[in-house]
């Protein structure tokens, strides 16, 4: 039984839900301040805020 | 057993159902790759995928990393010639314009005061765009003499080198709405209308999608242009000009998450089965 706390998220700090499906460099949202979050870490989680646009980001 | 390399940035929406769809095939397997984590030796390593998909958000990394793995033997999707035609928004108009593929006018100029020759030579309205950039940022519509100088003069000087290669448009009227197509594998699998009361209608702008049932023009034209830079898996924009359909841009790495529902079409799963199969294919010799 996995007895980690739950994920915190680095801007807000509320806790952090995620499905148990979540892959490793996933971006999620939190849902107390809306901030775009990557998982940087399955096993403990670890989100960091997402890495902000870039000039040649696209399709 | 089929090795697929899956290469990545973040993992949005649209990663994470490509994801899914490749658990269909049970004789593949998924490597992830993280553009981050890379550590290319040029010249040193051999093969380790049969087929490398390319999902990065930066188009830089994406272009050299693929030009890379071919270099390695690895068969990629898209090919890094395709990235960088796709990439590059003046390559792309000269490869439609070798291949006589319906455009809006393009004119290209260097300078402040060439660019805003060509643009008086073409007329206003028109649209200068970073030649390298997506999702609709930094396009300025250029309504008359006096915008034109203060954007040209801002791209001087505010801007890289790049901003100083002048792609100019001239400006379609859409009446609200334009077209994105997809075509994996020389067939056009879906279209979508992207619709907006702005003049900038892509969906990460907010534009709204809804189903369109590509004719056999539009699927045709699609496929051409689609075939013309080479690509394995693309998304088409495509205006509804007075005269038929002209292609606008060429993206490949295309973001289809808000087009499933609308058009009913499994596009994450079309996208897999034809990586598979290119990848059968490469491994078959």
């Amino acid at each position: 039984m996995n007895t980690s706390p739950p994920p915190t998220c680095p801007v807000c700090e509320a806790e952090v839900r995620l499905s148990k499906d979540t892959v490793l460099s996933e971006l999620v949202v939190c849902d107390a301040c809306s901030s775009a979050l990557e998982v940087r870490s399955l096993d403990p989680v670890v989100l960091v805020e997402a890495p902000q646009e870039q000039e040649d980001w696209g399709e | 057993m089929i090795r697929i390399g899956f290469l990545h940035s973040v993992m949005r929406k649209d990663e994470r159902l490509l994801l899914e769809a490749f658990r269909s095939w049970p004789d593949v397997e998924i490597v992830t790759v993280d553009d981050r984590e890379l550590r290319f030796c040029l010249g040193s390593q051999s093969p380790l995928y049969d087929v490398v998909l390319e999902r990065c958000i930066n188009h830089s990394r994406a272009l050299h990393s693929l030009r890379i793995f071919e270099s390695q033997g690895v068969r990629c999707v898209n090919t890094s010639q395709t990235a960088w035609i796709c990439g590059d928004k003046l390559l792309t108009s000269i490869v439609l314009a070798e291949n006589r593929i319906p455009q809006p006018e393009v004119r290209v100029a260097f300078t402040e005061e060439s660019a805003l020759l060509a643009i008086e030579e073409m007329g206003y309205p028109v649209v200068l765009k970073p030649a390298v950039g997506s999702w609709g940022r930094l396009l300025a519509k250029v309504n008359d003499r006096d915008a034109a100088e203060a954007i040209l003069e801002h791209k001087t000087t505010l801007g890289s080198y790049h901003h100083s290669i002048f792609y100019i448009q001239k400006y379609v009227e859409k009446q609200g709405r334009d077209i994105r197509s997809f075509v994996v594998g020389g067939e056009c699998i879906a279209a979508i209308y992207r619709t907006s009361q702005h003049w900038i209608t892509n969906t990460a702008r907010g534009g709204t999608a809804t189903a369109c049932v590509p004719d056999a023009e539009l699927a045709a034209l699609s496929v051409r242009a689609a075939r013309a830079v080479g690509g394995d898996i693309v998304a088409l924009d495509i205006f509804e000009g007075t005269d038929g359909y002209i292609v606008n841009e060429i993206n490949y790495t295309m973001e289809f998450k808000n087009s499933i529902a609308p058009t009913g079409v499994d596009i994450p799963g079309r996208i897999a089965a034809h990586v598979v199969r290119v990848a059968r294919e490469h491994a078959d010799g």
